[in-house]
């Protein structure tokens, strides 16, 4: 037998060891390349978040804070209705500082055709709308007709299909790419069809809470402030000035959500950083209890001739194959857990949470890869410096 | 007559199929019935795919008591096909929820996937290494 087969040889002659090794490398892997994606995510849906959400100041009802949670219906797409008359519009146009200022009506449905929960609908004006329809224009470039509907990523019906609400049927002509926010579960229209719905839906006895014309309803306000003018003298304004509505900063929501980001982030890299260091210390200690047992083999094959170097380089042989084949198991095991389960991960942080792209995706599994395979060498280098100084001739006489 | 010694990946494919089976009636479930009394769609898809991991379990099961090379090699065909049913079932050949938030989308179906792959894949090489010891006439 060739001597540079005799590492593949001692592992798999001694598989309990070989797979003892594999599964501490495996779990290192594992929780640098889950904990890496995870993180990534989270970072993706912040950036995703604070791209689309577009205003700096959103303008609701006074009444829309006892029916909902505004921050987890703005940001999570917890579905919710209110309403206020359409002149809150005009009087916040007038307002100094006001850049842009773009109405939406939100109704939510009873009940979608197959699923027993209900679906966000919402009414924008394409015209004016500067926080949804931009996005829109990417995925359906042409203007939307009355009954049609833009879905979000995770509303699964084909484009193309017919969507029922309260009656009404409506063509689904796009879908929105995926954000990792509560943009992902709504679906979204014209202002036309929305009034049309909102007549539906109190035609079959639905009480929306609506005083007056369906006509003239809308739920919120997104205001985009000028320049040189602040977010906070504006919502101050709009809160002492406009009657009946209540101005939100979208800069703090952002910040309860940022906050609870770096904190599930924080978290997550001193777990990684806690499994690193216990990983790399069990390893150092189990290839120093390990060649420690294989004394006697190492000094009869000093004594059959093998070099120090050749003895290390085969301490290295066994340790590369061990961490590859480790590595590529907890990668291949993160990727079962992390991808598939994205959106259950999503739920439970309740942050917003976009999967990486595929080129970062094996960008990670390359440095996780890397990774394991500098700290598995890394450690069984310190062994392979003291096996080198070991006397075979004085193991031998001794027999241990 | 000397039987031969229980094959690890043998326990292995049963104990997966056996989890995967455990947990369609206990983690992986779908919503149960709506206030009406009728169900949603993901509930058809959910029990079908729970048919095939009853099976599945009980077919490796008998590959480890009856141990015979034959025999595992066509168990071990038919759960590849098995695991492949079960990956098309949830979606492709029965429709989910319409909102990918539910647990259709969120738990049931991601979990068939990863024990559908793992199954499928082990199984192939388990007729792999049958075939190769049929060959070797062991």
């Amino acid at each position: 037998m060739k001597f540079r087969k005799l590492p593949f040889r001692n592992l798999t002659k001694k598989p309990g060891r070989t797979a003892m090794l594999t599964v501490l490398v495996m779990i290192l892997s594992f929780a640098m390349f889950a904990g890496a994606a995870t993180i990534f995510s989270l970072r993706n849906g912040m950036k995703s978040l604070e791209a689309r959400l577009g205003a700096d100041v959103i303008v609701v009802p006074v009444s829309a804070k006892s029916k909902v949670n505004l921050d987890e219906m703005l940001l999570q797409g917890t579905v919710g209705y209110f309403y206020m008359d359409s002149d809150v519009l005009e009087k916040v146009r007038e307002i100094d500082g006001v850049e842009k200022a773009s109405a939406q009506t939100f109704l939510a449905t009873l009940r979608a055709d197959c699923c027993s929960i209900p679906v966000q609908v919402i009414g924008i004006d394409p015209d004016t709308d500067f926080t949804v329809q931009p996005w829109i224009a990417q995925s359906y470039g042409k203007p939307l007709e009355t009954y049609d509907l833009i879905v979000g990523s995770k509303v699964g019906t084909e484009i193309g299909s017919t969507l029922r609400i309260y009656q009404q049927d409506c063509q689904v002509v796009g879908r929105l790419d995926s954000t990792g926010t509560g943009m992902d579960t709504a679906v979204y229209t014209t202002m036309d069809t929305m009034h049309l719905l909102l007549e539906a839906a109190q035609g079959l006895g639905h009480d929306l809470k609506i005083t007056g014309d369906p006509d003239e309803v809308i739920s919120a306000v997104y205001i985009k402030v000028k320049d040189d003018s602040s977010a906070v003298s504006v919502n101050n304004y709009i809160n002492v000035h406009i009657r009946k509505v209540e101005s939100v900063q979208t800069k703090n929501m952002l910040t309860t959500v940022s906050d609870g980001m770096a904190g599930a982030s924080s978290a997550m890299t001193i777990l990684i950083g806690g499994i690193w260091v216990l990983t790399f210390l069990l390893i150092i200690a189990a290839f120093c209890m390990i060649i420690r047992e294989r004394r006697l083999e190492f000094a009869v094959l000093r004594m059959l001739g093998a070099s120090r170097r050749m003895l290390s380089g085969m301490i290295f042989t066994e340790t590369a194959a061990i961490c590859v084949l480790g590595s590529v198991l907890g990668i291949l095991l993160a990727c079962a857990v992390v991808f598939p389960f994205g959106g259950l991960i999503e739920e439970k942080l309740g942050l917003p949470f976009l999967q990486p792209g595929a080129g970062m995706c094996i960008l990670l599994a390359a440095g996780t890869f890397l990774g394991v395979l500098l700290t598995g060498t890394v450690a069984s280098m310190w062994t392979a410096n003291r096996l080198s100084h070991v006397d075979a001739s004085k193991i031998l006489r001794e027999g241990n | 007559m000397n039987k031969k010694r229980i094959r690890g990946i043998d326990i292995v494919l049963f104990l997966l199929c056996l989890v995967f089976a455990v947990g369609m009636l206990t983690f992986l479930k779908t919503c149960g019935a709506k206030e009406d009394g009728s169900f949603m769609n993901c509930q058809w898809a959910w029990r079908a795919v729970t048919g095939i991991s009853v099976l599945m379990a009980i077919q490796s099961l008998v590959m480890i008591v009856l141990r015979n090379n034959g025999i595992g090699e066509g168990i071990s065909i038919s759960l590849v096909l098995e695991a492949i049913l079960a990956l098309v079932l949830p979606g492709c050949v029965i429709p989910l929820c319409m909102m990918e938030t539910m647990r259709c989308h969120a738990i049931m179906k991601p979990g068939v996937m990863v024990f559908g792959i793992i199954i499928a894949v082990l199984s192939a090489i388990n007729v792999v290494l049958l075939h190769k010891g049929a060959a070797k006439g062991e």
